[in-house]
């Protein structure tokens, strides 16, 4: 009786408490302390990028090159946002309104801002906030008559992005999506509006984007003249489900970029412009198919609760998806300059997630053209094709990937291994002595915890060629709650890429292939 | 005996449970007057990009200057089209005297719109307060501080013409103040305070010399006549010290500056009510939408008010080296709303001189000095006329707007310049001054050089709209917008491209836009 009457008390008290947590308008909040170091074996200024000694601070050090490949973030963020939502009772029968503010804080952001603000004396300092997908919605509810119970009607939706619509992308894993913000060139953000309808068994979108960028012509007498000028895109898609287990999509786009701003004779005010098609199958079996988080529209359903994470074994399931998308645009034609050229760009990749009990199991294998990886900034020589000249060679990379929960101890330990022949273009030169040799030089992308991609390319030695890059982590994380967990990570990576300038000669030379990093993190999402 | 006990302890648990799980569910939230508006269209169909102030891009999602027309925001700060938050910590508990309430609220406006263009304004105070208020039987008695920005309070009551707020003072900070008051039922009084920090500037051998002193504004006023009904007659006036004037020959003297406004207003079922720009924000998460809800065909409401305000400021005398004059200003509005039925009727005219329109510059040709005797100058007149017809069935309101506005000018003389007087001495010119919320939404004021020899012109503009209402909060509007502007003027090379001189662009704009607005 006295157990009882004390679990009766817990159970009080621990309803007594609930209702004190407060429903917060902000979501998707994410704290993390980062503890560690990229390289050990290298102190600052040693390598590219520098690798300082441990501190507490993210660093783009600390992902390999497969991981994160299904989200724009590190994983290393300390950002909230502030999402303020309602749905509306409308007037109208099955019609209803809906509209949702959503702010973005970003602790690092705020840090460099005010980093800027401190070194520069720039009194532009945002704070670390940005707008990230608010939106008004309008939907229309189909009839549920002769529905089955349980089963949703079909909904017709108008979706009006007034900042910034870089959720409402085309492709399907994060790092292979195009048609966002940085599809139009020198632009800050790209408002848009998407009509939609998803049904039972098919859904289809259409949509369009525009964004102001100043506009370069040649022409004196022309008043749009370094005006800032609105640029359109125009996107469009669907789904079709074959049954319960296959899932065809496909989408298209055509987007303006804007103007070539770089003086290069007649082509200064050429305009640029992008158009492509992706398309993905996937089939599945225990796991349905998930759009990355990052595209999703930010909704607040005013619980404030934890989303718990569950810890019963999981149902055996599956699901493999390949995707693959072609683009093309124009540019600056490198082998004859001043005209321009349509270059097209590939991309590629096959995904597959395996789950049994407590055994997850992963498997990417991506491929990626040069000219993809470069299509935003624009070309692998900014606004010029790669020459023919250039034997480009696509980026490939595989990676495995398991974990296994121990649901008891709350304690979820990982490995993933990777192997990468990164994206390259060759070109022979001929040294000083008069031999001729090929010259190297590679292209990585990489992504930093503020969110921003940057595509590093270096130059090898004369008459060295690429090797694959090998990366392996381990991971342990410990879950102290459904709120906080900690991780501790090593990972070591096998790079013979990797170069740094000679101080005294000049010349480019190798460093040492091998990273080991060395980190500890602790995390809160609520 | 053990049965009762534990019953009586669940029945206790239960009760407590149930006492705080209804504070949860009833919870306002923090950020209250959460507004997103989506607009997309042009502004001007009829010019690119680069042809007209302000630039008017081909069609796009977003907000530009352009959709704003003189007749817009003449009783609110705000177009409308700005999409904003306003984070509100908000208490209020009994006092431990009788009658007595307190108050306080921490109010921070975010907005997001201001957020994508990186304005430093993006967030700031918006007004917050402590409040003390005690009830008494033949009224009540308020006192309401507000530690960081006062610029609710103010003198005057249509927005346009208001004064008195921050920028009263020439200084770029927010000015915090403090406010008490006796509202009775048939008669109010109150007064308040301000203060700013400034530079304080002098010829003399000062140690204040340079550094930042502190500068008062006081007002007050009287409310003759009940708040929601019948006449009504409101007195209220100012003294606001501006520092003292940098320029050369007058620096140092004071630049005191004050003034009075007089409003008479008649109210029948249809109160003024305090806007968002003047109100105090509580966590009561009130609604700014304007809605039809309470509205039948029977309804038969109206109100009418008459305003004016005259300003005087202490300024460099341009006439006399060393001397200083009173630089005047006068400001009136006349505005009126009726509704009858579904149909609303609106209008409201609004006449401003030069001196009130740069009451706060302070000065109009040079900052901290008066116009001079030889400018010619015009007062901006701007009238509006809007109506509204609301189809309940179909929750959609067409609507007409109309507007003609002058607006202020100043124009030299032709100066004597002798008989072979080179070019650039002849001519007459003019200087138009209009509302810079019409280019920007920075608060200041922007002239615009007309053609050598050329005198300002009557404005007209007309907007059509309709507004469907999907849900109370929630509606799309379209609109088509026209405007006639023969002031509009951009400088141009002669033929010889040589020279540059003014020529006048296309008065005629034309533009639409489509918007969807929530408010919540």
């Amino acid at each position: 009786m006295r157990a009882l009457r004390l679990s009766l008390a817990a159970a009080c008290a621990a309803s007594v408490a609930c209702p004190t947590a407060h429903a917060s308008d902000f979501l998707e909040t994410t704290v993390t302390f980062v503890a560690g170091d990229d390289n050990v074996f290298a102190g600052a200024g040693e390598t590219i990028p520098s690798s300082p000694q441990a501190d507490f601070r993210p660093r783009t050090g600390n992902s390999l090159f497969f991981e994160n490949y299904n989200t724009r973030n590190t994983g290393e963020e300390t950002r909230g946002n502030l999402v303020l939502s309602k749905e509306f009772k409308g007037h109208f029968h099955r019609v209803v309104p809906e509209a949702s503010l959503v702010l973005q804080w970003d602790a690092n952001r705020t840090t460099r801002d005010i980093e800027q603000f401190g070194t520069t004396g720039s009194r532009k300092a945002y704070g670390g906030l940005r707008d990230d997908g608010s939106f008004l919605a309008v939907h229309v509810d189909g009839s549920r008559d002769g529905l089955e119970p349980g089963s949703k009607p079909g909904r017709l939706s108008v979706v009006l992005f007034p900042f910034d619509a870089d959720r409402f992308r085309l492709g399907y894993s994060w790092e292979l999506t195009w048609g966002g913000r940085s599809s139009f060139l020198l632009a800050s953000a790209a408002p848009g509006a998407m009509v939609s309808y998803k049904g039972p068994s098919w859904y289809a979108f259409g949509g369009g984007k525009t964004a102001r960028t100043q506009r370069f012509t040649q022409s004196v007498l022309d008043p749009r003249k370094d005006e800032n000028e609105a640029i359109y895109g125009a996107l469009a898609g669907g789904g079709l489900h074959f049954g319960p287990h296959l899932l065809w999509e496909a989408g298209l786009g055509y987007f303006e970029k804007g103007t070539i701003p770089l003086d290069r004779l007649e082509l200064q005010g050429t305009w640029l412009d992008q158009w492509g098609v992706s398309t993905q199958v996937t089939y599945h079996d225990g796991i349905e198919p998930r759009v990355p988080v990052d595209t999703k529209l930010l909704r607040n359903p005013g619980t404030g609760t934890l989303k718990a994470r569950d810890w019963k074994p999981r149902t055996f399931g599956w699901l493999v998806s390949a995707e693959g998308t072609v683009t093309s645009q124009v540019l600056e034609d490198s082998d004859a300059l001043g005209q321009p050229k349509r270059e097209a760009a590939w991309a590629g990749d096959v995904n597959g997630v395996l789950q049994s009990g407590r055994l997850t199991w992963s498997v990417d294998l991506v491929a990626r053209s040069l000219e993809f990886l470069v299509m935003d900034t624009p070309g692998a020589s900014p606004y010029a094709t790669v020459s023919r000249e250039l034997e480009a060679t696509p980026e490939f990379f595989a990676d495995l990937g398991a974990d296994y929960t121990f649901p008891e101890l709350r304690f979820v330990p990982g490995i993933a291994v990777g192997v990468q022949s990164p994206a390259n273009a060759k070109v022979a030169v001929r040294t000083a002595d008069g031999r001729q040799v090929s010259a190297y030089q590679v292209f990585q992308k990489t992504k930093n915890v503020l969110g921003e991609t940057q595509v590093l390319n270096y130059t090898l030695p004369a008459g060295e060629s690429v090797a694959l890059v090998y990366g392996a982590k381990l991971y342990l994380r410990q879950y102290l709650s459904d709120l906080v967990l900690v991780m501790a990570q090593a990972q070591l990576s096998y790079d013979n890429n990797r170069i740094v300038n000679d101080p005294s000669s000049g010349a480019r030379k190798f460093e040492t292939p091998f990273v080991l990093g060395l980190n500890l993190l602790a995390q809160a999402r609520f | 005996m053990k049965r009762p006990l534990l019953l009586l302890f669940l029945s206790a648990c239960a009760t407590v449970t149930a006492t705080v799980t209804p504070s949860k569910l009833a919870h306002a939230g923090d950020f209250v007057d959460t507004r997103v508006v989506f607009i997309a269209g042009d502004d001007d169909f009829m010019h690119a990009a680069g042809e007209t102030v302000p630039v008017s891009q081909d069609a796009d999602i977003g907000d530009r200057p352009g959709y704003t027309a003189f007749y817009d925001e003449l009783e609110s700060s705000e177009s409308g089209r700005e999409s904003r938050t306003t984070l509100v910590l908000h208490k209020k508990a009994d006092g431990y005297l009788p009658g007595v309430t307190t108050e306080a609220a921490v109010v921070l406006e975010m907005n997001h719109s201001r957020i994508l263009a990186g304005d430093p304004r993006s967030i700031q105070d918006d007004g917050s307060y402590i409040r003390i208020d005690s009830a008494r039987t033949t009224g009540r008695f308020g006192i309401v501080l507000m530690p960081f920005r006062a610029d609710r309070l103010r003198l005057g009551h249509t927005w346009e013409i208001t004064w008195g707020g921050d920028r009263v003072f020439p200084s770029t900070q927010p000015v915090p103040g403090l406010k008490l008051g006796w509202d009775a039922e048939r008669w109010g009084v109150y007064g308040g305070a301000k203060t700013t920090r400034m530079p304080y500037t002098t010829a003399d051998d000062d140690p204040r010399n340079g550094q930042l002193e502190a500068f008062w504004g006081l007002f007050g006023g009287l409310r003759f006549g009940r708040e929601d009904t019948g006449f009504r007659l409101d007195l209220s006036g100012g003294y606001f010290d501006k520092g003292t004037n940098p320029n050369g020959a007058v620096r140092g003297e004071a630049v005191d500056s004050g003034g009075g406004t007089v409003r008479i207003a008649y109210i029948d079922g249809l109160p003024f009510t305090a806007t968002n720009d003047t109100r105090l924000y509580t966590s009561d998460p009130t609604l700014p939408w304007v809605s039809w809800k309470d509205v039948t065909a029977t309804t038969r409401v109206w109100r009418a008010a008459v305003e004016a305000t005259a300003v005087g400021q202490v300024l460099e005398d341009p006439e006399r080296v060393g001397g200083t004059k009173i630089e005047s200003g006068l400001a009136g509005a006349a505005s009126a709303d009726v509704r009858l039925g579904y149909t609303r009727l609106s209008g409201v005219g609004i006449y401003r001189d030069l001196g009130f329109v740069y009451f706060n510059g302070p000065g109009v040709v040079r900052r901290y000095q008066a116009m001079p005797e030889d400018l010619e100058t015009s007062p901006e007149l701007t009238a509006s006329f809007g109506v509204h017809r609301h189809l309940p069935d179909l929750h959609l309101t067409p609507g007409l707007q109309v507007g003609i506005t002058q607006p202020a000018a100043a124009s030299n003389l032709v100066p004597s310049a002798g008989i072979h007087a080179p070019g650039p001495l002849t001519g007459r010119r003019t200087v138009v001054y209009r509302r810079a919320d019409i280019f920007d939404d920075n608060g200041l004021v922007s002239p615009m050089i007309l053609p050598d020899g050329e005198d300002v012109l009557p404005a007209f503009g007309a907007r059509l709209s309709a507004e469907l209402e999907l849900a109370p909060g929630f509606a799309v509007t379209a609109q088509v917008t026209v405007m006639h502007d023969p002031n509009q003027a951009e400088l141009a090379q002669d033929l010889l491209q040589v020279n540059d001189l003014r020529k006048y662009t296309d008065a005629l704009t034309l533009g639409a836009a489509v918007l969807a607005r929530a408010e919540f």
